[in-house]
């Protein structure tokens, strides 16, 4: 199960990340290298084992959905702010 | 100088009784800060005005008489991936270099509340990813004992600022070593609590199933003091523990006659720097005359851990790292012409080469037609690893294994070659899956540079780890070793 530049393509896009080109050269290459050790789980039987999404085995809990925190300044960190709002670019194509 | 270097105890006696000022402390700690901050590099940010301001607070508390907690006016560094609200929080990130933390974290709350003084925030890799503290966008950390050494990471500053003299205390965070791999190449002491024992609420998520913040500290009765005030449950973080907390300096001192303590064999292997391997043999033997017994045992998911980990860890930072879009807060590329190149664009000016290369990893291992090659088999090993440590712990009371294979490495030497830089986790990873507490303690020199035993416990059985490790610096004196810059 080999990294294609395809594939990286095809990741780049889902990851919503642009890279210069000649990067895309070196992630590849590192990726592929990555893979190749990752694939060593591909060869252990795992039939019959359950998956763990967590470590612990304490369990999670939810709690009342009542504000408890003032709420805090948006537009302090906001890259771009008008009329109460976040400013982004365009979303819809012309 | 000499002040930081006497224990939490001795300092805030020294407080109580008056014969030292709060204030003098924190000059003191600024004035160690800068004079070696040109050569070791360990801080993004320093909040000096408002240290000083609250030290003058905390001296006439003291003047009062009020009595106060053991902590109360003892300087701290945090990580930068730790929010403090109003100082800058970075995660050593281009995406965060001018991002002010609107909250405090829970952990924050926790250290104001026993009047400590956060005196600036701390060096790390960007987002907590990395081994070596290169990663961060601003400067790489130098280890102290040798410049030309990395200190380790992802908490590199963390564990520099301390080995150097600068703080006496300090926060990080451990995702996969991140406390105790530094801690060992810095020569200093650093705990990985459980997870769900410290709230991880404030804290910048890199891999949230793995994530625990810890203190670092030059001994195992401050790291106590530490987690008693930082530790307990928290309704802001759901997977926090509603435990109850121990008073953890209640359990050193005490014997360690007919303890049991598994060592690994797969840490003990070609793998492990037989320098290091031989200091922790060592120490083993030093148990041993006081009463404790071990021997090998085998962990048969050990060598799995890298793969299962930069499987997990990645996918997950893939998935935490999604919100930084260039929306809400943070770096945005300004000259896009729609907001899908906006995205794109910002994400791949703000991140840097091992952030981006981890969202790839992450991205692709969650990918249709991936999910179960990778992520769903990195899940079940997982569980290989939670039942390996079960029934090690039916027989021992604790683990004991290197903390690094290695000591620290030159800097730019694993750079180019991230698998390279993985394996430098491969003796605390494990503990991350599995979710246990673990200390990194000095255990000798190799050419110079410190190695790091790592005593790993039960879920929630720190005082066992603490009890143990505080046993050993009794026995030994590595932990009081300074390196040469401060002689």
């Amino acid at each position: 199960m080999s990294l294609t530049m395809k594939d990286l393509e095809q990741v780049l896009s889902l990851a919503n990340l642009d890279v210069e080109p000649h990067e895309k050269e070196i992630y590849l290459d590192q990726l592929t290298n990555i893979l190749e050790q990752m694939e060593t789980l591909g060869k252990l039987d795992l039939e019959g084992v359950k998956p763990s999404a967590y470590a612990c085995e304490h369990s999670t809990f939810l709690r009342e959905d009542i504000v408890k925190q003032s709420a805090v300044s948006l537009e302090k960190n906001a890259p771009e702010w008008e009329l109460n709002s976040f400013r982004v670019p365009k979303i819809l194509a012309d | 100088m000499e002040i930081l270097e006497k224990s939490v105890k001795e300092i805030h006696g020294l407080l109580k009784n008056r014969v030292l000022k709060c204030r003098d402390l924190i000059i003191q700690t600024y004035k160690n800060i800068e004079q070696q901050e040109p050569e070791i590099q360990s801080f993004i940010s320093l909040a000096k005005e408002e240290s000083i301001s609250r030290s003058e607070e905390i001296d006439r508390l003291y003047d009062k008489g009020e009595e106060l907690p053991v902590l109360a006016g003892i300087p701290i560094a945090v990580k930068d991936n730790i929010c403090i609200k109003g100082q800058k929080t970075t995660c050593a990130s281009r995406m965060l270099a001018d991002f002010v933390a609107p909250y405090d974290a829970t952990v924050t709350k926790k250290l104001t509340e026993h009047y400590m003084i956060p005196v600036g925030k701390l060096n790390m890799d960007e987002f907590a990813m990395g081994s070596s503290t290169e990663n961060s966008v601003f400067h790489t950390t130098r280890n102290p004992w040798s410049l030309d050494c990395v200190p380790g990471g992802s908490s590199g500053g963390s564990t520099a600022s301390v080995a150097a003299g600068q703080v006496p205390l300090s926060l990080g965070s451990d995702t996969g070593g991140s406390i105790r791999q530094p801690a060992a190449f810095c020569g200093v002491t650093g705990f990985k609590p459980t997870y769900g024992r410290v709230s991880r609420y404030g804290l910048v998520a890199f891999a949230s199933s793995l994530d625990q913040i810890g203190p670092v500290a030059k001994n195992v009765e401050d790291i106590s003091c530490v987690l008693n005030a930082i530790s307990g449950h928290d309704s802001m973080d759901s997977t926090s523990a509603d435990i109850a907390v121990p008073d953890f300096t209640l359990c050193l001192g005490k014997d360690i006659k007919g303890l049991k303590i598994g060592v690994p064999a797969e840490l003990f292997g070609p793998a492990i720097n037989s320098d290091v391997r031989q200091c922790v043999i060592n120490g083993l033997e030093l148990l041993s005359k006081e009463g404790a017994c071990w021997e090998e045992v085998n962990m048969e998911s050990f060598p799995h851990a890298i793969e299962t980990y930069y499987i997990l860890s990645s996918a997950e930072a893939s998935a935490n790292l999604a919100r930084f879009d260039g929306v809400k807060y943070g770096h945005r590329y300004h000259n896009a012409k729609n907001i899908k190149e906006m995205y794109k664009k910002t994400r791949g000016s703000g991140f840097g080469s091992e952030v981006k290369r981890r969202i790839i990893l992450g991205t692709y291992v969650l990918s249709a037609g991936y999910y179960d090659a990778y992520y769903a088999k990195a899940q079940k090993m997982r569980t290989l690893f939670k039942l390996d440590f079960a029934k090690a712990f039916k027989k021992y009371d604790v683990l004991i294994t290197p903390s690094s294979p290695t000591t620290a490495f030159k800097i730019g030497e694993k750079i180019e070659d991230p698998l390279d830089m993985y394996t430098a986790d491969i003796a605390t990873i494990p503990v991350n899956l599995a979710g246990l507490p673990a200390i990194s303690v000095p255990c000798g020199f190799v050419d110079g540079l410190p190695a790091g035993l790592q005593v790993i416990g039960k879920a929630f059985d720190e005082e066992t780890v603490l009890k143990v490790a505080y046993k050993y610096q009794q026995l030994t004196d590595f932990h009081k070793k300074k390196p040469k810059l401060l002689n």
